[in-house]
């Protein structure tokens, strides 16, 4: 469009250019054609003065031979005086003077015989006159100086007619050239304009095209990254997982079987040690998107409100916490434990950006996203939770980065740089989208929008049921490739009274299920485990065992459980490390629906 | 023949202002063509009216113009006006002593250029005669009266009168009770002599010419009225020939002088008492006539 605009313009300027020198040169036009009509014209008045004069002439010298005439000056007979003569002669020769005079000073090559002619004739006309001449001769004389005035009277006639239309000519053909040039000159510039636009619009269509190129390999490659450290990051927890879950279990059996203070007081600290490091393996998880996940329907507001004073807490009592929730927004459907690591993770963030105070703000509501308005989300109803400090603020550098795995801004030790690419793993994988927005000494806001749920939301504050008794005498079967594990469980189950059998693997435990050990009433698999995993296994085990219940143990899920046959409804699963007192229970649990079915 | 301006070329170029620029490119090629210098200048002109008169008349002129340009010349006798203007629009032809209407023809189609005229052809005039014993005085006198034109073909006895007549708005048929033509100016006098019309128009020149001959008795007719003046011959120049051959024309006609025996004897065999210069707007009138009453006419 900008080139159309210059186009037009530049055709107004030539086209203007061209109106003033056609004005210019209408100018020049007309002081040409001044010049010629003041030529000619001058010219002929004079040489019909000299007409005139030769008329006169005829009368005042050739008298004779005029005697009938009733001209101006016959007076009849030879009554002019050689004054008169001499006048009319002198009147003569200064009009001959002027033509001369007027032709050099105009230039005009074709007058110049005629006028040498008349100059010849009046020449002669003072000696002729004083000696006598014949009426005849006098009369051919005088006759021939006149017609030789009349020739050169209509040269002058002829001659303006010839420059004027020359002139015309010239105005003719050059004001359609103009106007041609003008018209040429459009084209030229419409078909630039036309031209430069395809070219332009080419170029720019391939420059986005190669930005956009070059943008979404570096999301590949980006994604790539991300994938392989969530593969490796997976590992390490689920191993990890595997230790701590032995590290708990052990530290709890000693801690029930240790009396002395000292060695109690140690084997608490490694517990805290080992639940914080748990929860640093399920963040690990989280991030990789490897973490079982407890999906539940349920509004957000009742989690806020839920979280209300764990939140002040934490902040602690410089900071002033506002919650603006909105009211009647639709529920979500995702885990609630992990919405809450997110809060907790901004809200604890947006600490950190207030070391002397300020004011953290969360709102909730609901938005409408049209279709295109946001690249990553879908359209439709979204829950949008704001959190917003007054802190200190943010660089549009370190605002581009903020979600990237390691990345902090804490001072070494303080983070791990986990927290808000945890966050975006979270809401990721609810299908959600967390943005950031923030200013230098301002303040920074976080916005979460997560997909609305058009189910029935649940309440986050039904208790579970009455807890059962955690003992039994029923046959379990644990299979657990990790002997320190499987050791941990083993002692901890006969604890609670459960006769209980152990294999390293699917193979070992599909031999106890063949009866030559008598039924077994629970099956406990972890599900990650060489050659057959869990859900296969349990699969197998129950055309074994039909009546027996199942539990499944994970570090992490993968895809184990969505590949396989089994209905995972059905099967609890454990997510590890866990409590042998939980897993106790669940077994009690399972046994106990198993005999009312 | 169509608009007969004498902007033909320029009104053409305003006509196609497309072509313009085409034309301007190709102008330097042009002036070749335009600047024609022949090895003999080929002069045409048509018998004299009267045939018995030798059309050697031209002679002496064509002799005194070669002797005073330089110019080999060979003069060329034409059957008609057709032929002449043909050969002319041609190019065969370089210089031709054209009627008035002729010479528009030719200006028309190959720009002809007006060189000279004689004194009594830039102010020629048609005369409208009456028999002497006639009182009446003004033509309009005459209405209701048997009117006769000459051949219909002739410019000074038809065509320019009848023009004249129409720009007056005077519609001879509505004006004369008749209207009728003669073949020869002559035959318009004798009409007139012996009332078979009351009034006619003819060519002046002739008629001053002849009056007081065999052909038109003295006392036998008077002019009631004269039309105003208009090109009659003219001395017609191609357009292409070099300027310095015009003007060495222009200035050897224009110098042919009375009192030079010589001169005067070529002066009278042409019937002029001096040549003028010719230019374009003389032939407004005539241009105009021939717009307004056909192309026929010549």
């Amino acid at each position: 469009m900008a080139y159309m605009y210059a186009m037009v313009t530049s055709v107004f300027i030539l086209a203007a250019v061209v109106l003033l020198s056609l004005f210019s040169m209408q100018d020049v036009e007309l002081e040409a054609r001044d010049r010629v009509t003041f030529f000619h014209l001058k010219s002929s008045s004079i040489a019909q003065e000299l007409r005139q004069n030769v008329r006169e002439l005829e009368h005042i010298f050739f008298p004779h031979s005029h005697a009938g005439d009733e001209g101006p000056h016959a007076h009849g007979g030879n009554v002019f005086t050689t004054v008169d003569q001499q006048v009319l002669l002198t009147s003569i020769e200064i009009n001959v003077e002027k033509l001369v005079a007027l032709q050099e000073e105009f230039g005009g090559a074709e007058f110049e015989a005629t006028l040498e002619r008349i100059r010849d004739r009046v020449q002669q006309l003072a000696p002729l006159s004083a000696s006598g001449l014949t009426d005849d001769e006098a009369d051919r004389f005088a006759g021939s100086l006149e017609h030789f005035v009349m020739q050169f009277n209509r040269l002058h006639i002829v001659a303006a007619e010839k420059s004027l239309a020359a002139l015309d000519n010239n105005n003719a053909r050059t004001t359609p050239f103009y106007i041609a040039l003008l018209a040429f000159a459009a084209m030229t510039a419409l078909i630039v304009a036309f031209t430069m636009r395809l070219v332009r619009g080419s170029i720019v269509r391939e420059g986005d095209t190669r930005r956009a190129l070059e943008q979404s390999r570096e999301q590949l490659h980006h994604m790539q990254k991300l994938d392989a450290l969530g593969q490796l990051v997976g590992g390490v927890a689920h191993d990890f997982n595997n230790l701590l879950t032995a590290i708990l279990g052990q530290t709890n059996q000693l801690l029930k079987s240790t009396e002395d203070a000292k060695s109690r007081s140690s084997l608490e600290q490694i517990h805290k040690a080992s639940s914080q490091a748990a929860n640093l393996t399920r963040q690990l998880l989280a991030f990789s998107r490897m973490q079982p996940v407890e999906t539940r329907v349920f509004h957000v507001d009742e989690l806020m409100q839920d979280m209300d004073g764990m939140l002040r807490r934490m902040i602690g009592e410089d900071i002033a916490l506002e919650m603006q929730l909105g009211c009647c927004q639709p529920p979500v459907e995702m885990d609630p434990t992990q919405l809450r690591q997110v809060i907790l993770n901004l809200a604890s963030n947006a600490r950190d950006a207030m070391p002397r105070g300020g004011r953290i703000t969360i709102a909730t509501g609901d938005v409408d996203i049209q279709p295109g308005d946001k690249q990553d989300l879908g359209a439709g109803r979204y829950v949008k939770i704001v959190v917003n400090d007054t802190g200190v603020g943010m660089t549009t550098e370190t605002c581009e980065r903020v979600f990237e795995p390691f990345f902090t801004t804490k001072p070494m030790g303080r983070g791990t740089g986990l927290g808000l690419s945890t966050v975006h793993g979270i809401i990721s994988a609810a299908d959600g989208s967390i943005s950031v927005s923030s200013q230098l000494g301002t303040g920074t806001q976080f916005t979460v929008l997560l997909p609305a749920s058009d189910k029935e939301a649940e309440s986050l504050t039904d208790k579970p049921a009455e807890q059962p008794l955690a003992t039994g005498t029923e046959t379990v079967l644990i299979v657990e490739d990790e002997e320190m594990i499987r050791t941990m469980l083993k002692e901890g189950l006969k604890q609670y009274g459960y006769k209980v059998m152990v294999a390293n693997d699917a193979y070992e435990g599909l031999e106890y299920c063949t009866g030559e050990h008598g039924d077994i009433d629970v099956l406990i698999s972890d599900v990650i485990m060489p050659q057959i995993n869990g859900a296969e296994f349990l699969e197998e085990a129950r055309r074994l065992q039909p009546a027996a219940a199942c539990i499944l143990m994970s570090g992490y899920t993968d895809n184990v459980l969505e590949d396989s046959g089994l209905e995972l409804g059905k099967v609890p699963l454990l997510q590890k490390p866990f409590e042998i007192e939980k897993l106790a229970r669940m077994v009690r649990t399972q046994l106990d629906e198993r005999s009312a079915a | 023949m169509s608009t007969g301006t004498q902007n033909h070329g320029a009104r053409s170029v305003v006509r196609h202002p497309l072509l313009t620029l085409l034309a301007l490119f190709s102008l330097a090629s042009c002036q070749n063509d335009r600047q024609l210098a022949p090895e003999t200048l080929v002069v045409s002109v048509l018998p004299d009216r009267s045939t018995d008169e030798p059309s050697s008349r031209f002679d002496p002129l064509m002799d005194y113009l070669e002797a005073t340009t330089g110019q080999s010349m060979q003069l060329v006798l034409a059957e008609d006006y057709a032929s002449l203007l043909q050969s002319f629009i041609n190019g065969d032809v370089h210089l031709a002593f054209l009627g008035s209407v002729t010479f528009v023809s030719a200006e028309e189609a190959v720009n002809a250029e007006p060189l000279v005229m004689r004194d009594i052809d830039v102010s020629f005039r048609s005369c409208y005669v009456a028999r002497s014993d006639d009182s009446r005085r003004v033509i309009d006198d005459f209405k209701g009266s048997a009117f006769s034109f000459g051949s219909e073909l002739s410019t000074s006895g038809h065509l320019m009168p009848r023009y004249f007549m129409q720009r007056s708005g005077v519609a001879p048929e509505d004006f004369f009770s008749s209207v009728d033509h003669a073949r020869t100016h002559f035959e318009t006098a004798q009409k007139v002599i012996d009332s078979s019309v009351a009034i006619g128009v003819m060519n002046c020149f002739i008629l001053e010419e002849a009056l007081g001959s065999d052909r038109i008795p003295a006392d036998g007719i008077r002019v009631v009225a004269k039309t105003p003046g208009y090109a009659n011959y003219v001395w017609t120049i191609q357009e292409n020939i070099s300027d310095d051959l015009k003007k060495a024309l222009v200035d050897a006609y224009l110098a042919l002088d009375n009192s030079n025996a010589e001169h005067a004897a070529i002066l009278r065999s042409l019937r002029a008492s001096v040549f003028l210069p010719a230019g374009r707007a003389d032939f407004e009138d005539i241009r105009r006539a021939v717009l307004a009453l056909g192309d026929d006419q010549t």
